[in-house]
């Protein structure tokens, strides 16, 4: 018998039964996937399903295994993608934003010393506002160190990007997925970052669903662009601006992420109900926020971690939730306040340092305490610079320490 | 090829009335000639005088749409809005604009990548020999014994050769052209949008402002350095180098006029001894003799 029977007739040569089996085969594929993937690869996957025209990329580790599989996924004609081999993270950010000036989605990423060489083009796309979608996989800076820590990207939290903090694989796919629409959405219209950190996500393998293409693209509608580069209505973008028009251009930028607070969890449910698992909240609660002695606040796997810490001390009948900050700009104070009004003491553990003052969030989270005069009694903790091992039981350490100086 | 008059008198308005330009103003000339040849162009620019000239947003003197962006971000910027217009399927040319400090200097890198590349690009570099922008700085494109205000006794090193890096590349089209002889640069812009690839016209444009000159005489500064053999006129083409109909005759020093006659009508030029001039003039014949040998 030849071996080479279609799906179909080998169905048929089985009966009836085995034909209802085969549809639904067929079906499957259309249904969600679940692969083993690192999230270097749930970023390329995540990129793959939204469908960027232009890609401008230069490798840097942790996030290399992203633009190769990537470039890899574009040789292959998987993807309908021009992918710009650029010679340096400068002329990546340049690219793209030419790029999506000039109508296309537009798709990058890069990690530490290379998102700091790209800094002067970060903030030109950050303040002309580009809506260009950058995974950025953090990474300690200078002296050479290539573990994770979150200095590189929260040394551009003020320039005009969304940033987002994931906790596991597959929160990278989803957030990137959604940074899209986020990005494109014509009352936000800003770039966004995705930030994950390095080798601990980008380099580990974890399960991750994969939503179809169709699904996808009911999601993320094409490209469509606000303003565009165009010989039949030609303007100039980034001319010189005197005091007035830069006032008038900051402060629209303020109100493009007054807008994004409120259409990033209207976004992230849309995803949720389409595509399914993500939540449409702005910062994860782990734990019972009731009946919690300690609330503790972190971002990234940090903050997945101390969901383990919540379980490991909850077996020593000492109760704490996590806050776990999943978008850090816009800032979300008003999510923040009302959680942190409802607990004792709070621990905020930062992976990066302001030098010559404390921990970024800790900095912020301490500015909306005494705007809203919150009572609460207030501990920060910088843990994991460098790479260091931050693990559940180092955590609860410093809730113990807490709850004993007291 | 062979550009008629009629057909550069016809050609569209593409610097309007209101800019900013300093009277006598080089790149201007450079500009209207240049983008004006162009089929649909979209032209990029960098820091340099031309981010300025444009008027204050949101009034814009070019008609043409443009994209202003950082300084060493030119080739960049523009190789991303060229792959885009090739995924829109849309006809484009697109164009950096760019001075000589954005190109011998702080964007060399950028090009550099773009022109391995080979992206789609005409790169324009309208060269005056310093960075005007910010008020008369010594560039790589400085020559020797020139006063700027940060080589206040002239400059010491000689003027670095960007047509020659940039043949190192290998690139499909290089050329020269001077505001001093506009038919030649027009049809030298006309040839280069006939190819695909990266394309470099270096255009030799005098500013009056930052080499105290008389505005009044800025075109026939650009005759004089072709006249003086300062600035050579020629084309390199797969590798090829050909000099010039305009200026092969002052391939040989015989055939140049005295470069005082050149120097003398700027004042950045004013202090130089006698040894500058004479080291400036072994710089320029050094440079000839090593185009020559692309020929």
């Amino acid at each position: 018998m030849c071996s080479c029977l279609s799906r179909k007739e080998e169905a048929e040569s089985l009966g009836n039964d085995s034909r209802v089996e085969v549809k639904e085969m067929v079906q499957s594929l259309e249904k969600p996937q679940t692969k083993l993937m690192t999230g270097a690869e749930a970023v390329a996957t995540a990129a793959k399903l939204s469908r960027p025209q232009v890609i401008a990329a230069y490798p840097i580790t942790p996030q290399t295994k992203i633009v190769e599989t990537l470039s890899g996924m574009v040789a292959r004609g998987e993807m309908d993608t021009e992918y710009i081999n650029v010679e340096s993270e400068h002329s990546a950010m340049g690219a793209v934003i030419g790029a999506s000036l000039a109508g296309t989605r537009t798709f990058t990423a890069t990690s530490s010393h290379g998102l700091l060489y790209m800094g002067e083009l970060v903030w030109w796309a950050g303040m002309t506002r580009i809506p260009v979608v950058m995974p950025v996989v953090n990474r300690s800076l200078n002296p050479w160190n290539i573990w994770p820590d979150h200095q590189d990207a929260m040394a551009f939290r003020d320039a005009g990007w969304i940033q987002f903090y994931a906790k596991n694989n597959q929160e990278v796919l989803d957030l990137t997925i959604c940074a899209f629409k986020i990005a494109e959405h014509h009352k936000i219209w800003m770039p966004v970052m995705v930030c994950l950190d390095g080798f601990i996500l980008s380099h580990t393998s974890a399960q991750v669903e994969i939503p179809s293409q169709a699904i996808v693209d009911a999601f993320l509608p094409p490209f469509e662009p606000l303003a565009m580069l165009d010989p039949d209505n030609p303007f100039a973008h980034g001319s010189l601006t005197d005091s007035e028009g830069i006032w008038e251009q900051r402060m629209s930028l303020i109100d493009g992420f007054n807008n994004a607070r409120v259409l990033i969890p209207q976004i992230l449910k849309e995803y949720t109900d389409k595509i399914g698992r993500l939540g449409d909240y702005l910062i994860e609660v782990t734990g019972n926020i009731e009946e919690a002695e300690c609330a503790i606040m972190a971002l990234g796997t940090l903050g997945e971690e101390a969901e383990q810490t919540v379980e490991f001390l909850s077996e020593k009948n000492i109760k704490t939730v996590v806050f776990r900050l999943r978008v850090f700009r816009p800032f979300p104070r008003k999510e923040l306040i009302s959680l942190i009004k409802r607990v004792p003491r709070l621990l905020v553990i930062d992976r990066a340092v302001s030098f010559g003052n404390a921990g970024q969030l800790a900095i912020e989270i301490q500015a909306e305490l005494f705007a809203h005069k919150v009572d609460v009694l207030f501990y920060q903790k910088i843990m994991g610079l460098g790479g260091m091992d931050v693990t559940y039981a180092d955590i609860a350490v410093e809730v113990e320490n807490i709850l004993k100086e007291e | 090829m062979n550009v008629k008059i009629p057909e550069m008198m016809d050609r569209p308005e593409v610097l309007l009335r209101g800019n900013f330009a300093c009277a006598g103003c080089g790149l201007s000339i450079a500009y209207k000639t240049s983008i004006s040849a162009l089929n649909r162009p979209i032209v990029v620019i960098p820091a340099c005088c031309s981010s300025v000239i444009q008027s204050l947003h949101p009034n814009v003197a070019y008609n043409v749409p443009t994209l202003n962006i950082a300084f060493a971000a030119h080739a960049s910027a523009a190789s991303g809005i060229a792959r885009a217009k090739k995924m829109r399927g849309e006809d484009t040319t697109t164009v950096v604009w760019s001075g000589d400090g954005g190109t011998y200097d702080i964007g060399l890198s950028t090009w550099s990548g773009a022109a391995e590349r080979n992206e789609n690009i005409i790169h324009f570099c309208y060269d005056n020999n310093f960075y005007s922008n910010t008020g008369a700085q010594r560039s790589g494109a400085t020559p020797r014994g020139a006063v700027t205000t940060t080589t206040p006794r002239g400059k010491r090193e000689k003027r670095k050769s960007i047509a020659r890096i940039m043949a190192a590349h290998d690139i499909p089209y290089i050329a020269t052209a001077s505001i001093g002889y506009l038919r030649d640069l027009y049809t030298k812009v006309k040839k280069a949008s006939m190819i695909e690839g990266y394309r470099f016209i270096l255009i030799d444009a005098p500013c009056p402002t930052g080499w105290n000159s008389d505005p009044a005489i800025t075109p026939e500064l650009g005759e004089l350095s072709v006249k003086t053999g300062y600035f050579p006129l020629f084309e390199i083409e797969e590798g090829k180098l050909t000099f010039s109909k305009r200026g092969i005759r002052y391939k040989d020093p015989i055939n140049r006029l005295s470069i005082e006659k050149y120097l003398e009508k700027q004042g950045r030029f004013k202090s130089m001894t006698s040894e500058q001039t004479k080291l400036l003039t072994d710089d320029l014949q050094y440079e000839w003799d090593m185009l020559s040998k692309l020929e």
